[in-house]
């Protein structure tokens, strides 16, 4: 939050893509989180979407060997290990978005325009990812009242979110409960809507992230998968015999925080009730946001996340990060919904 | 930062606050830095929000807490001038 900002000159967008002479023809419509994508590139990821108008537009620009020029950063995004993966500029009146080596997107101001501009030797696959799992996230960050760093699944009782960082375990808990048929309904990032009887689970598309490592743990028989990116070990995993997924919004019964294992070796899983603000503040802490110094935005989100940290139970989930206790997580889960709905 | 008792004091328009449980969330939007204040603190910011001037806190503190008045006086200065320092508070004519 503390670097200044200085608005570069302003950059028209529609000139851009007639200097880009995009190939516009051929251009197909994908779903993902309600949000209907008109891209100029196949998005195999996703399902296509028949008969209703886009509300964004994604195109690929060719790729080029260096950035096209400095920016000035409003915000970093940096690795545990501090190195920058995320950089986050306005140019005019866009956003632009930058991953360092692999590619630039800028964002139309109203979401309704992302074009990608990669490096040279950025495979597709990988620029899909970061559309996909960066770049929309951020830009329904924007439309939605909220959008948090979290994997789903349908319970019988209705969705429960497993909410935390990357590398916390929320792909996997989420596949481990497909395993018991509850489907999946969003892997790493999930919308949640405010609706009359409570907040609603959005799907997003499918097919869940795992380590090739968790994919040995979890299945039995190994699932067919898919590189995600390039640079990344993890594979997508579609096969709905293995990660089933539902397409249908579903109201949301309870949020888990997912905590470090830290020491507890010898100790089983457990779950307890999250103090209001911790929850609140965990909330804030995995919610994403395209504009940080956006004001509106974050008074939308202050009040959204209130309003779900009133209505919705919020829970502390602890355990080792163990293949062979992932059932008996599951059925400690289980078994508290239980409890909770009698 | 000089404070007293007969100060008055309120929540600027850029602050946010959002009461959860007994204590509260608060968002400078000026900073993008989120505070809370455990109960005691979310008490007195009721208390200040409904009379605004720290001696009625005071006062009011004083019947409904076990402390000494030097104390509490102390405490809610060392407070004030914390939110201040913070921009959570602002001075207003009273």
């Amino acid at each position: 939050m503390s670097e200044a900002v200085i608005l570069a000159k302003p950059v028209n967008l529609a000139n851009q893509v007639d200097n880009a002479r995009l190939e516009m023809t051929g251009a197909r419509q994908f779903r993902v989180c309600d949000l209907v994508v008109e891209s100029t590139v196949p998005l195999p990821e996703l399902t296509e979407a028949v008969g209703r108008s886009s509300d964004c537009c994604f195109k690929v620009l060719p790729a080029v060997k260096d950035f096209a020029r400095e920016c000035h950063w409003f915000h970093h995004w940096r690795t545990q290990d501090n190195r920058v993966w995320l950089s986050l500029a306005v140019r005019g009146e866009d956003y632009l978005l930058r991953f360092p080596g692999l590619g630039d997107f800028l964002i139309s101001r109203d979401g309704k325009e992302v074009q990608c501009q990669p490096l040279t030797g950025t495979p597709q696959s990988t620029i899909r990812h970061l559309f996909l799992d960066q770049v929309i996230p951020r830009i329904l960050s924007r439309r939605e009242p909220l959008v948090l760093h979290a994997s789903a699944i349908l319970a019988p009782e209705g969705a429960i979110a497993f909410v935390g960082k990357s590398g916390q375990g929320k792909s996997t808990l989420a596949t481990c409960f497909g395993q018991i048929g509850c489907p999946l309904i969003s892997d790493d990032y999930l919308v949640l809507r405010k609706m009359a009887d409570g907040w609603t689970a959005i799907p997003s598309y499918p097919g869940v992230r795992l380590w090739p490592q968790v994919s040995d743990g979890i299945f039995d028989a190994q699932p067919e998968s898919t590189e995600i990116a390039h640079y990344m070990e993890k594979r997508r995993v579609i096969d709905p015999a293995f990660v089933p997924f539902v397409d249908k919004p579903a109201s949301v019964r309870y949020l888990y925080f997912l905590d470090e294992d830290g020491d507890m070796v010898h100790s089983g899983p457990s779950i307890a009730p999250l103090v209001p603000r911790e929850a609140f503040m965990r909330l804030v802490a995995c919610a994403f946001n395209l504009d940080i110094r956006d004001n509106s935005l974050l008074e939308r989100q202050f009040d959204a996340i209130g309003n779900l940290r009133a209505k919705l139970p919020c829970f502390r989930l602890r355990y080792v990060r163990d293949f062979s206790i992932l059932p008996a997580v599951r059925r400690l889960i289980v078994d508290h919904q239980t409890r909770n709905e009698e | 930062m000089n404070m007293v008792l007969k100060d008055h004091l309120k929540v600027p328009d850029e602050v946010l606050t959002n009461r959860v449980g007994d204590e509260t969330v608060l968002l400078n939007l000026r900073t993008g830095m989120y505070h809370s204040l455990d109960p005691v603190g979310t008490r007195f910011l009721e208390l200040l929000l409904n009379a605004g001037g720290l001696d009625a806190v005071h006062r009011t503190m004083l019947d409904e807490f076990d402390v000494a008045a030097e104390k509490l006086e102390s405490d809610l200065v060392r407070l004030s001038q914390d939110m201040l320092a913070k921009g959570l508070l602002v001075k207003y004519g009273g």
